[in-house]
């Protein structure tokens, strides 16, 4: 049971980082018009909010050894 | 006019993001909160079309806060934000008195129209939940609907607000009132929206059109 929630708990927190790496990828990949900088800043939003997840998954394979 | 927005969110990327996002998409955020006191206190201030609220922010509860915020004032419009597609969430959402319901797997152009339904006074449930409605569509009681209030129910998910339906169909603003009470009265809803939500559930209306699948 606490594994399920444990589950349900990763499976939300998941979905916070996901939306920012959905909206700005799609940002990225439809508007040509975009500057250097702004490019730039949103590869990069994209790339913190793909670190969160890895450290999420991390986090939640190492739970049951604890 | 643009949609003046209030935004609160306790995912810090997320929110900023969001703000980021959807000031691109022509919105007017007005602020962004990460708080449920930081963004009542907000909303009191500014005034929004309409307030985003995250359903967990940190150890608060974004629906406790939606109530407080339309107990002050039954007039505010809130869009409810969430990454759980639990049905009693739902549920106890609307009961609060939001008029929207989005998940965050919704691209941030969706989001953007169903905010924008809201604030002309319509509601919104995220079509991807038509799935856990219909899910108890076999083990509950099914009221029966007049064709006139489907019809005016499943305009009313479509994002219209209750004057437009009334254009729409020819009727007086009054008589659609009529028939929205009839149909919450019949299915036991508290709120206009809950009421849409419960008729997706029963298949008495299906999801918005250009939603499905």
């Amino acid at each position: 049971m606490a594994e399920l929630d444990g589950i349900a708990r990763l499976r939300h927190d998941l979905r916070s980082p996901l939306t920012v790496v959905a909206g700005f990828a799609e940002l990225l990949a439809s508007d040509r018009a975009l500057s250097e900088d702004d490019r730039r800043d949103y590869a990069q939003r994209v790339l913190n909010a793909a670190g969160e997840i890895r450290t999420l998954i991390d986090g939640a394979r190492l739970e049951p050894e604890r | 006019m643009s949609l003046r927005l209030v935004l609160i969110e306790d995912h810090p990327a997320l929110r900023e993001g969001l703000e980021l996002l959807l000031d691109r998409a022509g919105c007017d955020v007005l602020g962004a909160a990460g708080t449920a006191g930081e963004g009542e206190a907000l909303v009191d201030a500014l005034d929004p079309d309409v307030s985003l609220v995250d359903i967990r922010l940190g150890e608060e509860d974004g629906i406790e806060l939606s109530r407080r915020l339309l107990g002050a004032d039954p007039g505010r419009r809130i869009m409810l934000y969430t990454g759980s597609a639990d049905e009693d969430l739902l549920f106890s959402g609307l009961d609060s008195g939001a008029r929207g319901y989005a998940l965050k797997d919704g691209s941030p152009r969706e989001l953007v129209e169903a905010l924008g339904a809201v604030a002309r006074g319509g509601t919104y449930v995220d079509p991807r939940l038509a799935p856990a409605l219909l899910s108890r569509r076999s083990t509950e009681r099914q009221p029966s609907l007049s064709g006139r209030e489907r019809e005016v129910l499943d305009l009313l998910a479509q994002g219209l607000t209750g004057e437009q339906v009334a254009a729409r169909l020819v009727l007086s603003a009054e008589t659609i009132k009529t028939h929205v009470r009839n149909a919450m009265s019949k299915l036991e809803a508290h709120t206009r929206v809950h009421a849409i939500a419960i008729a997706l559930r029963e298949g008495f209306i299906s999801p918005p059109v250009g939603d499905r699948g």
